[in-house]
């Protein structure tokens, strides 16, 4: 038994050891020594680049990204700001000429009630008319 | 201040005479450690290429706190282990490289040494660095230890597991 044990462990060992195996390494040991020399030297040559030049070049990239965002979002902020602006047109820019607006502001002091002029749509110009044919004249 | 430490101190400095020395000497015991390990001899030749790479350039780094054999199986391990973690990534790789084992073991090897590798191939890794380290550098117990950074009765113990399963494997062979 412990022969056949002696057999097994032999068989293993010469398998480890590679003994049977009948191809054997070949490898140039001077053509790998130049080959990771030459390597390492280019890798040598290039390090300034990409330890210094590819992060210069990425924060570029980054300040100049948000520069262009910044200037966008400025012109967005500008251009929303002028379309809120634009639903509230003072009299100034109205039609209506300075006599018309004393009459109108005339009719609507004599109104007996008060006029909710926060529900009222005056953009809409057949509201206004109604709002104001609501108003008993003097 | 053995050769070998010379070796590495010079390639540290770029000399080429250092490093062409330092393959010739170290090419055969780590291409048998990767070809057992991986059971693939293609593989086996592209790490062990890969190994001077690292060697070179981790010279700079070397310190000779240990032996330099420890030195340079720890970094033939840990090639070894990147090696194995991108293969279970791939495993139609696998697949590919255990249809190459039964084309190449008919060709040079006998059945015993095929059922042999593919049997070696199954076994975790730390069990199979622990034998080949025993079996094909002859280190002691102690020195395959402190390599695999645990204690001897471990390295015991994962030795005479994957010697059992070897065994099994071939008895009915013999």
């Amino acid at each position: 038994m412990k022969k056949v044990d002696m057999d097994y462990d032999h068989e293993i060992d010469r398998f480890i050891k590679c003994e049977n195996n009948s191809a054997s390494f070949q490898l140039d040991e001077s053509k790998l020594a130049s080959e990771i020399l030459i390597k390492n030297k280019t890798k040598t040559f290039t390090f300034p680049f990409i330890y210094f030049g590819l992060p210069l070049a990425a924060c570029l990239v980054i300040f100049f990204g948000l520069i262009i965002q910044r200037n966008e979002s400025d012109v967005n902020l500008s251009i929303e700001s002028e379309s809120v602006q634009s639903p509230a047109p003072s009299f100034a820019e109205t039609d209506l000429l300075p006599r018309e607006i004393e009459i109108l502001d005339e009719w609507l002091l004599a109104s007996p009630e008060s006029i909710d002029f926060f529900s009222v749509d005056f953009d809409s110009s057949y509201e206004l008319l109604v709002s104001l044919e609501t108003i008993p004249l003097p | 201040m053995d050769k070998d430490q010379k070796r590495i101190n010079g390639i540290a400095r770029g000399d080429r005479n250092a490093l062409i020395e330092l393959i010739a000497d170290w090419k055969g015991p780590i291409h048998s450690y990767f070809y057992r390990s991986l059971s693939n001899y293609a593989d086996a030749e592209d790490l062990t290429q890969q190994f001077f790479h690292r060697i070179y350039k981790a010279s700079g780094s070397y310190r000779p706190i240990s032996k330099v054999s420890t030195w340079l199986f720890s970094i033939a391990r840990n090639l070894l282990i990147d090696e194995l973690k991108k293969k279970a990534r791939r495993p139609q790789a696998n697949i590919l490289s255990e249809w190459e084992l039964g084309t190449e073991s008919s060709e040079n090897t006998s059945e015993l040494q095929e059922i042999l590798s593919i049997e070696m191939k199954k076994l975790p890794e730390n069990h199979k660095t622990a034998l080949l380290l025993r079996v094909q550098q002859e280190w002691s117990y102690q020195e395959i230890a402190e390599m695999m950074k645990t204690n001897e009765s471990r390295v015991k113990t994962w030795i005479y597991r994957a010697r059992s399963v070897l065994k099994q494997a071939i008895k009915p062979q013999l």
